[in-house]
């Protein structure tokens, strides 16, 4: 045997080990390489199929509500403009819309695709009618089911069952959020406030205006602040009752006063875009923003929330909206298009910030409560808004 | 004069008044109940609304304040409005067909609008009235405040009080007889005593009317009580109703139990009005009707003056303060300009021209059907001695009872669930028949007040020349009631021209009507007051030329006095 049989072997055993090598390696990237671009390639074909089957409908039905049906106008534009595919979005209010929808559906009639309604007429009608599908099955985009482009890395859901109405928009809010006039409230009166329990000392009193708990969009406010467990109904039956509040139930009213300084401040009103929009035209109005101990939650004023209709008539059609909604490109367009100022989107992905209010954006590593997807507070919201207003209509 | 068929037409009759207008009340009325949350959830049957409906806190003092409105604002404008009908129909006063026309204008003007614009002017901080008052001398520490009962009393009596009052009433003056009046005059009675005692005695039915319509209206609508009422704690009875309906889900059941109170005022004001209608002649218009006219002589001047104020303050100063709001960038703030861009926004949004022609479409129909359907359900109930048409009158003051903001309800059941009907649900059609029988309330009642004046011999003269019952009623009737069957078809034009709680539920993106456009827009999510303006004057630009061109046409057909 050679003197340099070992180190020929060696060499044998280091080439082999370093072409297998190579070759796992080489195979490796391949494989990592290609699985990607199948799986890309599967989903465009069957995005493809679903334009097409969508385009076949010719329709999508979405109900929206109010304020919101007019704001997205533009985006229903954008997306039937694009598809080519004819929105319809009818006239009324979310309790209107849902009387239709309810009454429609009592005949046998399903006209309606995509529900985009505020949350009270979702919590207290259309859910317990059984109105919503599931919508897991229809999120198919990678945008849309990669949790981790969304906050806190995963998606949030408006139903305590985490299926019927996706959470796609919110905006931080403030326990009890509080615009004031700055004519009317010193920055001493501001400096005093510790906690949303030094709004109910002597020197507030006849000084707030609100929306009263028998108004639609009050009333929910007023419900989730009974329930709060950092306010609550003693603070609420205080405000209430021993405040002398002017409960107002016309917003522009409300606004205008307290423009006026007819009021010195105003709380759970839901005002803010119109507040913000005359403050920035140099009215004397401001947001109470200076950090209590009450913790602030997160709000999707009636936007922000999509689900859809079982047995809807054009189901490709409202697949193909759902998706492209929360997509990248739909969310991108809902911030820049909207006819005014929308909530944040959730989609961590940077989305250009268009037209959002930037105090309106979440703060990262807060832990914010969604009053409406906590269980303890929907099995009680009902209960809260009728004490609430029992509580008011008593005062009168 | 219809012999056998009058039982036929009657049943007829019977049937359309009684689907579209009590099928839906009754339907309501079943809701009351159904105690289930929802009401288009599993029905659960129950006296749980009718035991909470009337123990809702502070519903006795809201009903005590409605009738508080109802009295004092019906105090003003009765006999304000009787004595501007009598100058305008019985007078020469000079323009009286132009302030006629004025008064129209005054009721064309949408109610919320109207508010709005009195709150620019005398809103205690914004108000325009109050930062004139100031410059003023002797006057200057004024301040008017519309926060308050004499504000809302105030605002009743300017749109549905003298307005309303008025064009019901003057066509009715007009046809009154010249010889009756000269008769007192010869007699030695001055023009006051005349007017007292053989006048109005026999404008009795038209002012009963006028007297019954708004004591229900004062019940059914709550704009402005809303505006006005909400900030100084003063509820009526149909702001509760509103308030029950802002539920999530709304309690159509306990709202239908609390506008059951109408009901019980209909149960009086029938009787009332079939006694004032049967217990004497009213004839004014008889083959021997003599037109004529009265000269105020000394007092022309001041009492045209005194109209002109009136009209000023009705029609001129709401108007232009809606015009200043829709050129502002916010109504109220001066401080922050003014603008083109609501009208912009308005005309250049994809659904104006759709929701005009939708308007126009809707409010032509109703103008052209509704006078005529109508004044044959009046003639029906005054001149026939048919059987039912007791029946047939209770059912059209029914009927009236419910507000908009249930009626809406029970209509989008009806053409929900009803077999035939519902083909047309989401069409326009839906919408044509709903806008058709908008007002049947006031048209109908109109038509029996002025039947009444009418007298009988001219039918039997044409009876017994030999004319049908068709030749008589377009060569005899028709004429007569011309200026009668104008009013209607104004009144019809302008309601469903303005109607939108009863098709709010029925109207698609297709057919949504201008009056729908401007709730979008002016609702408390949109917030856009400005636009809605916008919208109410270009329904009242529209309103008053289709008025005018319908006016016109009647005068040329109608009786003329010299």
């Amino acid at each position: 045997m050679s003197a340099y049989a070992p180190v020929l072997n060696c060499f044998r055993r280091l080439s082999l080990s370093f072409l297998l090598l190579t070759f796992s390696f080489g195979a490796a990237v391949g494989l990592a390489s290609l699985t990607p671009a199948a799986a890309q390639d599967d989903f465009q074909q069957k995005w493809q199929s679903l334009i097409k089957a969508a385009q076949k409908e010719g329709e999508l039905v979405v109900i929206f509500g109010g304020q919101p049906g007019r704001v997205y106008g533009p985006v229903l534009q954008y997306f039937g403009d694009k598809f080519g595919i004819r929105v319809i979005s009818p006239p009324g209010n979310g309790t209107l819309l849902s009387n239709r929808l309810l009454a429609e559906r009592q005949a046998g009639r399903y006209t309606v695709d995509v529900i985009h309604v505020a949350l009270t007429s979702l919590y207290s009608r259309l859910l317990p009618a059984g109105v919503l599908d599931d919508l897991r099955p229809e999120l198919i985009h990678p945008e849309v089911t990669n949790e981790s482009l969304w906050l806190g890395g995963h998606h949030w859901w408006a139903d305590v069952d985490h299926k019927f109405y996706f959470i796609y928009a919110a905006r931080r809010r403030p326990s009890l959020e509080v615009h004031y006039n700055t004519n009317a409230v010193t920055p001493a009166d501001i400096a005093s406030i510790k906690s949303d329990w030094d709004f109910l000392t002597d020197k507030w009193k006849g000084k707030f205006v609100s929306l009263p708990p028998t108004n639609g969009g009050g009333g929910e406010g007023w419900a989730v602040e009974v329930v709060n467990p950092h306010i609550g109904k003693e603070w609420v039956n205080r405000f209430i009752t021993k405040m002398d509040v002017n409960f107002v139930t016309d917003i522009r009213q409300i606004v205008d006063g307290l423009a006026t300084g007819r009021y010195a401040a105003a709380i759970n009103v839901d005002a803010r875009k119109e507040i913000d929009a005359l403050a920035a035209q140099g009215m004397p109005l401001a947001l109470f923003d200076k950090p209590v101990k009450e913790p602030d939650y997160m709000s999707t004023s009636g936007q922000g929330t999509i689900g859809v209709a079982k047995n809807r008539p054009h189901p490709n059609a409202a697949r193909l909206f759902v998706n492209w909604l929360l997509s990248r490109e739909g969310q991108t367009i809902r911030q820049s298009m909207t006819s005014e100022p929308v909530i944040p989107t959730l989609r961590v992905d940077g989305i250009p910030e268009g037209k959002i209010l930037k105090h309106e954006r979440l703060l990262p590593g807060v832990d914010y409560w969604f009053p409406m997807a906590d269980k303890d507070f929907m099995a009680h919201m009902n209960e809260a808004r009728q004490w609430a207003v029992n509580v008011y209509l008593s005062s009168r | 004069m219809l012999g056998d068929k009058s039982l036929w037409i009657m049943a007829l009759l019977v049937i359309l008044i009684g689907f579209f207008l009590i099928y839906p009340v009754l339907l309501l009325f079943i809701q009351s109940f159904n105690v289930a949350p929802d009401v288009f959830g599993t029905a659960k049957w129950g006296l749980g609304n009718w035991r909470e409906g009337f123990r809702e806190p502070g519903l006795l003092r809201a009903l005590a304040n409605t009738f508080m409105i109802w009295g004092l604002s019906t105090v003003i404008s009765l006999p304000v409005s009787v004595a501007i009908a009598w100058t305008l129909a019985r007078t020469r006063l000079p323009f009286s067909r132009t302030l006629e026309f004025m008064f129209w204008v005054a009721f064309m003007l949408p109610t919320v609008s109207v508010t709005i614009a009195w709150i620019d002017l005398l809103d205690p901080y914004l108000g325009i009235f109050n930062a004139a008052f100031k410059f003023v001398p002797f006057i200057g520490k004024i301040q008017l405040n519309i926060y308050s009962i004499p504000g809302i009393v105030w605002m009743h009596v300017v749109t549905s009080g003298i307005p309303a009052m008025v064009i019901l009433l003057t066509p009715a003056f007009r046809n009154m007889d010249a010889v009756l009046e000269e008769a007192s005059r010869v007699s030695g009675g001055s023009n006051f005593a005349t007017f007292f005692w053989v006048t109005l005695p026999l404008m009795m039915p038209p002012i009963a009317l006028v007297f019954a319509l708004k004591l229900l209206r004062v019940f059914q609508t709550f704009e402005i009580e809303l505006l006005l009422g909400t900030p100084i704690n003063f509820f009526v009875y149909s702001t509760y109703i509103y308030n029950i309906l802002q539920n999530s889900p709304p309690s159509y059941g306990k709202a239908a139990v609390l506008a059951s109170i109408t009901l019980l005022l209909i149960a009086f004001i029938i009787p009332i009005q079939r006694w004032i209608l049967h217990r004497k002649n009213y004839s004014t218009v008889t083959s021997k009707f003599k037109p004529g006219l009265i000269d105020l002589g000394a007092w022309q001047p001041v009492v045209f003056a005194l109209i002109v104020i009136a009209v000023a303050v009705l029609t001129v100063v709401p108007f232009s303060a809606l015009l200043v709001s829709s050129f502002m960038n916010r109504a109220g703030f001066f401080a922050l300009g003014f603008t083109f861009d609501q009208w912009n926004l308005v005309l250049s949004d994809p659904l104006f021209l759709r929701s005009l022609s939708t308007t126009i479409l809707l409010a032509t129909t109703a103008a052209i059907v509704g006078p005529i359907l109508f004044s044959l359900v009046a003639y029906v109930i005054v001149r026939t001695k048919w059987r039912g048409r007791a029946l047939l009158d209770s059912m059209v003051w029914l009927s009236g009872a419910v507000p908009g903001m249930l009626s809406g309800l029970g209509l989008l059941m009806i053409f929900l669930g009803t077999p035939g009907l519902n083909v047309l649900y989401g069409t326009i059609w839906a919408l044509m028949i709903v806008v058709i029988f908008q007002g049947h309330t006031t048209g109908i009642n109109m038509s029996k007040a002025v039947f009444v004046q009418i007298g009988g011999e001219m039918e039997e003269a044409a009876r017994l020349a030999g004319a049908g019952w068709l030749s008589a009623y377009v060569t005899i009737w028709i004429p007569l009631l011309m200026p009668t069957l104008a009013v209607m078809a104004m009144l019809s034009f302008v309601i469903a021209s303005g109607t939108t709680s009863s098709i709010i539920l029925l109207a698609s993106r297709e057919t949504t009507t201008l009056s729908l456009l401007a709730l979008e827009y002016g609702s408390e999510g949109f917030g856009n007051r400005e636009a809605a303006t916008v919208i109410s004057l270009v329904i009242i630009g529209i309103t008053c030329v289709i008025a005018s061109t319908i006016r016109a046409f009647a005068l040329r057909q109608s009786v003329q006095h010299a």
